[in-house]
């Protein structure tokens, strides 16, 4: 591929643009992605003749692209607080007496999910006690995300069913 | 209302719903468009929040369930005499202030100490005479080994030794002006807001409290027993407890057996850096029974509030109110 005057300016100023991101975003893996997706930016841009300055240009497209990062990371927090109020918020149909597991049920939870494939439990139990998203067991097992979606939904299915028969 | 009388009433295809959005919204990453999905869903009738907050509930309780992991413990090893940061003592502002009037006790406390630990951690050392120790959080401890001595002093929280068998001295634990010493096998001492707690695990343990040379002011522990003392006061006399539910911590867990809810909440409290505050008496006194996880103390604080109808506020670091 023929290195175009835009993208030979970013890669003159790159080692500027990546302080200037990096200062912007506070983070040096993702300046890295954001001058990743910069760079694959220029590289789409046909017609850089009509381009007056392209150092300016290359600059600019960066600083878009971590305003864009920024937005995106905006969303998904707003996303991230509204899922945890959903999920964490209390429960005013339900009385309060019952919002606590009785030893025994954990008792039997335990059971059901010793009980369980080896696989399953493990993935369940990354997400739902250590917190790790789907997305990332995916990446450290080397599944895709939706066997882990499989994996953890019959879980739930099991240990729902037992409460249910335990009730 | 019975649990059956509610369930019939939840179709099981919207239960089963429920169950797949409770997965979906926990896998983290989910979209703008799958969120107005779930709330298109949830709205469409009682019936449908009635079984989304129920399969949310038992999400919420699934927080206890063993995770197969021996405890989180050994964090780290405790570290021998570190020398108090300028930065950790230099706080400004008032909140820091304020922060800091209630942390000076504990500062005072962890420079005569030789092993702490902070908020939420647990750590194991070996002493110099081969016996183990495992301290709880919060917790802070000095020790003297000199010339065949085996006093360790229990300055705060909680510990529980197994102890090496040795033909010199007892292994001896002091805490608020009272004595716990063996020869052999575990036990745990715990001091808390003026009051010890020692619990025999395996092998026994006398207690010594209060005016020296009365007889009245030793008592023996079995295992499987556990005497309490306040500060400079003679020990009960003992009694049987379930271990699993009194050292449960050791396994990271905290469990409680129809406690109190102010009592679980101090006891949770424990294991989270900032300081507990009510500004309401308006929860009932209905007791607790539950199991939680340590390493989650602030969402067990919270669920727990919840329980009671009560709201959580915290400043990171500084302080919880419950109100």
């Amino acid at each position: 591929m023929e290195l175009t005057r835009l993208l030979q300016s970013f890669a003159s100023l790159r080692p500027r643009i990546e302080a200037l991101t990096r200062g912007r975003v506070g983070c040096s893996a993702t300046a890295e992605d954001i001058l990743q997706d910069t760079w694959v930016r220029l590289s789409n841009v046909r017609h850089d003749d009509a381009i007056d300055n392209h150092a300016a240009f290359a600059m600019r497209a960066a600083k878009n692209a971590a305003i864009g990062h920024f937005r995106k990371q905006q969303r998904r927090n707003e996303i991230d607080a509204e899922v945890n109020d959903l999920l964490w918020q209390s429960v005013d149909e339900i009385s309060p007496e019952r919002i606590v597991m009785g030893r025994d049920m954990l008792r039997a939870v335990d059971a059901a999910l010793q009980d369980m494939p080896e696989r399953s439990r493990r993935i369940f139990l990354m997400n739902r006690i250590n917190g790790v998203s789907h997305r990332e067991i995916a990446r450290q097992i080397g599944i895709s995300e939706e066997a882990v979606y499989y994996h953890i939904r019959r879980v739930v299915e099991r240990l729902a069913e037992l409460r249910d028969s335990q009730a | 209302m019975g649990k059956g009388q509610e369930r019939s009433e939840i179709d099981r295809g919207v239960a089963l719903d429920a169950r797949d959005w409770i997965v979906r919204l926990t896998a983290g990453n989910l979209s703008r468009q799958e969120l107005e999905r779930f709330r298109a869903w949830q709205a469409q009738s009682p019936e449908h929040a009635r079984a989304f907050a129920r399969e949310k509930q038992f999400w919420q309780l699934l927080q206890g369930v063993n995770d197969g992991n021996p405890p989180a413990a050994p964090v780290a090893v405790p570290t021998l005499r570190r020398p108090v940061s300028r930065r950790s003592l230099l706080v400004g502002g008032a909140l820091a202030a304020s922060a800091a009037a209630v942390a000076a006790p504990r500062v005072i406390t962890w420079m005569r100490s030789d092993f702490t630990t902070g908020s939420g951690e647990q750590a194991t050392a070996t002493l110099p005479d081969g016996s183990t120790m495992l301290l709880n959080t919060n917790s802070s401890v000095a020790i003297d080994f000199r010339a065949g001595r085996r006093l360790v002093s229990l300055l705060a929280g909680e510990a529980e030794f197994a102890v090496k068998p040795a033909a010199g001295a007892p292994f001896s634990v002091s805490a608020l002006g009272g004595s716990s010493d063996a020869n052999g096998g575990a036990y745990a001492v715990r001091s808390i807001a003026g009051e010890v707690t020692v619990t025999a695990s395996t092998g026994t343990v006398s207690v010594t409290g209060g005016e020296a040379g009365a007889a009245a002011n030793m008592v023996s522990l079995a295992p499987g027993q556990q005497t309490r003392y306040l500060s400079g006061g003679a020990p009960r006399s003992a009694s049987d407890v379930d271990l699993d539910t009194e050292l449960a911590w050791r396994a990271g867990r905290v469990v409680f057996d129809a406690r109190p809810f102010s009592s679980a909440v101090a006891e949770l409290g424990r294991y989270v850096s900032e300081r507990l505050v009510f500004t309401t008496h308006a929860h009932d006194a209905s007791p607790i029974t539950a199991v939680f996880l340590t390493r989650d103390a602030h969402a067990a604080i919270e669920a727990l509030a919840h329980t009671q109808g009560l709201s959580v506020r915290r400043v990171p670091g500084v302080v919880i109110v419950i109100s």
